[in-house]
């Protein structure tokens, strides 16, 4: 499983972090006039090292709630903590992968990697070195002198994943950051975030609408529906996990009643689901 | 309380006419404190007087030689030239752009010609067309027409490259003409790019044509800064300026109107 | 051959046509604006007499006696007259175009800063795009004379307006999500500003950087036009009233040539900072810094 030489001796890299939400409310104001809660009374408690997956249907408020995680956007009500901390705005205690292509284009891939510990006023041996290791950890250690405008979508993927972690995050927050991937080349990314994830053990929060990606990935399963928390599965599942194991009865078992939240109940029923 | 992401915001900003308003007691106050002598900046009430008083008629100007109508004469003549100009640069640059954007052949030839006299400094050829075509309407009307067929030719030439290809294919595999391809597909899609080019084009012009007849022109606004500066008459080579740039910016809102109606189907960008 | 050359050799035969279409018009077109001065004239009349007239406007020194006192026309004044008036146009438009660039620019960034600022200056903004500024040289004339100073700050102040709206488009487009990741990643305020909007508004501010290039050309000539007394602008424009096409003919040709080493200095100054850029632009990366203007965006 692990491909990558050693693990690195670098500060926080095991966390002990508990993400904490409670009764969080998000409005927003619609341009017809009016109220909308996109979040809405979302109390949730993530223990330390536990990977959790948030799914939903589009537009159910899951990238909401998770940039309010990120402190990207202040929220209406409610308290998010991070180990007793409130969250009061963007910090690199919690990492954010995201949805679209964030690797700046105007810097080599190397110092895209290192750009978190820069901002955190580490010398530039020692930030190199670290970025270095991470991006061999990824498997990109021979293009660190490249412009990101040479690497596909996946390998960029990568140095996001790569940046993030080696800035040791208590919490690592994603943003369905595979949705625009191809299917091989997000399973691969699944085994380099799940690498990196068994090395350093932050808290995860990934937000997907992908059923199979969640299974594959979770110990933890949390469904939103219309701004609410309506579900919250354990998922226990053996590790390390193949597109077999979604086949075990278990595994089946969660995914139609997932299925059934996301609004698929007829497929199930009907049997278009193969069992 | 923030909208969600992807909300277009309002047309006027509030905050913006503050901005304005601020701007405008800027100058007053300046005026008013003496800062800088009435001779270089008159105060602002003065000179819309000044503008009210000589839009229609005015014996003041009609002593200059600048004509009976007054101000508003003046800018009639401007704003006809621009308007010329500006309606057969459209149509001659949108159907070159257009067709040299699928013709490679037609471009290699057009694109060098248009490119090149582009980068000459449109201000170098108009002491030519002064010489050419006297002291009339036409000098001002060609030297327009050289400045906006550039930008319009290339702004359609780009919109036409840019736009996604997948809508063309698309049409043809509907059985669609070229004529068909090229007026009900590729022009309305090239559109909002063009209208762009458009409003730019319009805002050169009013300088431009200012200037020219500064240099030598039968009528117009530039004629009478021109008087008014050798005049010394500040507050009314003020009125001009301002009389000119108030018409510049009321056309341009107007057109933007007119444009942004026309294109209303498309997704705006988040501001 | 590479994509470069192939321009290069096209654009080549373009200006050898355009020489050879003027040339035909020469002959074709027999009228004169002044008796012995014809209105497009060959270029036999300008390869032979033009430049030797140029000396007239050498004002004497250097051992060359002017042409007024009494002094023959000579190669050497000739020269000195071309070289003098050239250092004189080109020394109001770099100064213009730095002084204007660097303050738009400035102005741009701290416009940007906060959303308030940028808010209160859109209006303006917008209608300064729409002024036409170059009716304001008279008014300059009026303030600063006939002089040095009054020519730079006309160019100044154009340059200064598109820098500053390029500015401020530029960085309202840079994509939100390198703003929020370089957020998450630890950075502050300044860090932002520094290492991700500055190299990310670059590719979008060349373009208005090019457009005031152009600009300064113009309104640096423009303002010689209405009465300097030194510079290339000031000899078309007085041998306009004589009717010397073929003089202000070769000036143009020398402006035009020192427009285009202008782009291209720029060009060369520029290909550094635009290394990581993406080559064609289908499908690249900073999607809405590539954006082109549209009718409905706000400035």
């Amino acid at each position: 499983m692990a491909a990558y030489g050693a693990p690195l001796n670098v500060k926080g890299a095991v966390s002990m972090a508990v993400l904490r939400l409670r009764h969080v409310t998000q409005f927003f104001l619609r341009s017809g006039g009016g109220l909308v809660e996109a979040v809405s009374d979302v109390s949730l408690i993530i223990p330390a090292q536990q990977f959790v997956c948030l799914i939903g249907p589009s537009g159910c408020g899951k990238t909401t709630l998770l940039q309010l995680v990120a402190g990207l956007i202040p929220y209406s009500r409610g308290e998010i903590d991070v180990d007793g901390a409130e969250v009061v705005g963007p910090s690199p205690d919690r990492g954010l992968v995201f949805q679209r292509d964030s690797v700046f284009p105007w810097m080599r891939v190397i110092e895209n990697a290192a750009y978190g510990l820069k901002c955190r006023g580490v010398s530039k041996d020692k930030r190199l070195d670290t970025a270095r290791a991470y991006l061999r950890q990824v498997g990109l250690g021979n293009v660190e002198r490249s412009w990101p405008r040479e690497l596909s979508g996946g390998m960029l993927k990568r140095v996001a994943v790569a940046t993030v972690f080696a800035n040791s995050p208590k919490v690592l927050l994603l943003d369905e950051p595979f949705g625009s991937l191809d299917y091989v080349t997000k399973l691969q990314l699944h085994q380099v975030l799940l690498n990196l994830w068994s090395r350093y053990k932050p808290t995860v929060l990934f937000v997907t609408h992908d059923v199979d990606e969640a299974m594959l990935l979770a110990d933890r399963i949390v469904v939103m529906k219309d701004g609410r928390l309506v579900d919250d599965r354990q998922i226990t599942l053996p590790r390390p996990r193949t597109v077999e194991s979604l086949a075990l009865p278990e595994a089946v078992n969660h995914k139609e009643v997932l299925l059934r939240h996301l609004g698929l109940g007829d497929l199930v029923r009907t049997g278009l689901i193969s069992q | 309380m923030i909208s969600p992401p992807g909300t277009p915001s309002r047309r006027l900003d509030v905050l913006g006419v503050l901005g304005l308003l601020l701007v405008i007691v800027f100058w007053w106050g300046i005026s008013q404190f003496k800062l800088v002598s009435p001779l270089f900046l008159p105060p602002p009430g003065g000179v819309f007087l000044t503008i009210v008083d000589n839009l229609f008629a005015s014996p003041y100007l009609a002593n200059y030689h600048l004509g009976e109508g007054g101000l508003f004469a003046s800018l009639e003549y401007t704003v006809e030239n621009v308007a010329i100009a500006l309606t057969i640069s459209c149509i001659v640059g949108v159907a070159l752009g257009l067709t040299t954007a699928r013709l490679q052949l037609f471009r290699s030839v057009i694109d060098p010609i248009v490119l090149t006299a582009g980068t000459i400094p449109i201000i170098v050829t108009a002491p030519f067309f002064l010489v050419w075509f006297g002291n009339s309407r036409i000098a001002q009307v060609a030297l327009l027409i050289l400045y906006d067929i550039t930008i319009v030719y290339v702004f359609a030439q780009r919109a036409a490259a840019n736009l996604d290809p997948t809508y063309v294919a698309a049409s043809r595999t509907f059985g669609a003409s070229p004529r068909r391809i090229v007026l009900e597909i590729v022009l309305p899609g090239a559109l909002p790019e063009i209208f762009g080019g458009i409003r730019i084009a319009l805002a050169g012009a009013w300088g431009l044509e200012a200037f020219s007849e500064l240099l030598g022109a039968p009528n117009g606004i530039g004629r009478v800064i021109q008087a008014m500066a050798s005049g010394m008459d500040t507050p009314t080579m003020v009125a001009a300026i301002l009389a000119l740039a108030i018409v510049a910016i009321f056309v341009d809102f107007f057109v933007a109107a007119c444009f942004n109606y026309i294109t209303r189907w498309r997704r705006t960008a988040r501001l | 051959m590479s994509r470069n050359t192939i321009q290069r050799v096209t654009s080549l035969c373009v200006l050898l046509t355009l020489a050879v279409l003027w040339q035909v018009a020469s002959i074709l077109v027999p009228y004169e604006t002044v008796p012995g001065e014809p209105m497009v004239p060959g270029w036999q009349i300008v390869a032979t007499r033009t430049f030797l007239s140029l000396a007239d406007y050498w004002p004497g020194g250097l051992g060359v006696k002017a042409v007024q006192q009494g002094g023959a026309r000579t190669y050497a004044g000739a020269a000195l007259a071309i070289l003098s008036n050239s250092w004189d146009t080109s020394l109001r438009l770099y100064t213009g175009l730095a002084l204007g660039a660097t303050v738009g620019f400035i102005a741009g960034l701290a416009v940007s800063w906060s959303v308030w600022s940028r808010r209160l200056v859109s209006l303006p903004a917008q209608i300064l795009r729409t002024f036409p500024l170059m009716a304001l040289i008279p008014m300059f004339q009026l303030w600063f004379g006939l002089t040095f100073e009054g020519s730079v700050l006309f160019v100044a102040l154009s340059v200064s307006v598109i820098l500053f709206t390029g500015t401020v488009n530029a960085v309202g487009n840079v994509s939100d999500v390198f703003v929020d990741y370089a957020r998450t990643l630890g950075a502050s305020r300044f860090q932002i500003y520094w290492s991700v909007i500055l190299p990310a508004i670059f590719p979008e501010l060349r373009s208005s950087i090019l457009l005031a290039v152009g600009a300064s050309w113009t309104t640096v000539v423009a303002s010689e036009f209405l009465g300097a007394q030194t510079g290339l602008g000031q000899i078309i424009v007085y041998s306009e009233y004589f009717g010397y096409v073929d003089r202000m003919f070769v000036v143009a040709l020398f402006l035009l040539v020192y427009a285009a080493i202008t782009y291209a200095l720029f060009e060369r100054a520029s290909r550094r900072l635009t290394e990581w850029m993406p080559r064609e632009s289908p499908g690249n990366i900073i999607r809405t810094s590539w954006k082109p203007p549209q009718a409905g965006a706000e400035f």
